[in-house]
């Protein structure tokens, strides 16, 4: 993995373009709590080499588009802009990807609520027994706070 | 143009020995994106010998939405029985989101052992 500074995410980037690595694979984000990190990977496909690049955003989370090196890159990048919200910079297209809009927080973001998940039965809670009398504690979901998954009048010890 | 490789370690696809199974519902927790669905039932064996009937799990249902894996293979790693492994390959289109939903019958086909 090369780590670079966010400033030099493009060029770093173009470089990787130029050593042969023709096709972008993917750009992602992973949100370190107290920062954001960028990753992409850059495959050549002659031989199906992978690279990753690295970066991590300070708390502005900025980051310069990289389209005109990869064209590919600009799905990517709307996505890292609504997911994360990631603003970027020189990107023509900054339409939201998945959602209408971009209100609401910024859906993969650890900070998120995602009301949806206290509305759809988790497939985890039935449990494989199917047994109730079984004197089990009731399990969350990963990701899920505590007190979300709590029936109305029910007791969650 | 160059010629395009799809690299043989490739996560494209995930495969299920249901042999190895055993109800346990880890990779069901586990799971981010809650894609897995699985329904088992409770079956009593006699073993000769043995002061008590022994109570096995007996795998139903087991499905993946593929339309809302996000392929990140937490599942394969937390599974301990090894019943679910990557497997690569293109087999993944179908015509509505519903097509995405495979069960036991197309995952044993995919589970890399069985494949080959």
């Amino acid at each position: 993995m090369r780590q670079v500074s966010a400033a030099d995410w493009a060029a770093e980037l173009a470089e990787r373009q130029a050593a042969g690595f023709d096709f972008l694979d993917m750009i992602t984000g992973v949100d370190r709590l107290e920062s954001i990190e960028v990753i992409a990977s850059v495959m050549r496909s002659s031989d199906a080499t992978c690279e990753l690049v690295s970066t991590t955003l300070d708390s502005d989370r900025t980051l310069a588009s990289i389209t005109h090196v990869y064209a590919g890159a600009g799905w990517y990048e709307r996505e890292l802009a609504e997911m994360f919200g990631v603003l970027i910079l020189g990107s023509a297209d900054q339409r939201p990807l998945l959602r209408r809009t971009d209100e609401g927080a910024p859906t993969m973001l650890k900070s998120t609520v995602l009301g949806a998940r206290v509305l759809t039965p988790w497939p985890g809670d039935a449990d494989a027994s199917d047994d109730a009398k079984a004197n089990r504690r009731r399990q969350r979901a990963v990701g899920v706070a505590e007190g979300w998954l709590v029936e109305e009048g029910s007791t969650d010890d | 143009m160059t010629e395009r490789v799809i690299p043989p370690n490739a996560h494209s696809l995930i495969g299920l020995n249901p042999d190895a199974c055993t109800s346990c519902m880890i990779c069901v927790r586990e799971c981010p994106v809650w894609c897995i669905d699985l329904a088992s039932h409770t079956h009593e064996v006699t073993e000769e010998g043995a002061r008590r009937p022994k109570v096995v799990h007996v795998l139903d249902e087991f499905t993946i939405d593929f339309g809302a894996c996000m392929f990140c293979g937490i599942c394969v790693d937390v599974c301990p029985f090894d019943a679910l492994a990557w497997s690569s390959g293109l087999d993944q289109s179908a015509h509505s989101a519903g097509g995405l939903v495979h069960g036991i019958d197309q995952l044993v086909k995919w589970f890399p052992a069985s494949g080959s």
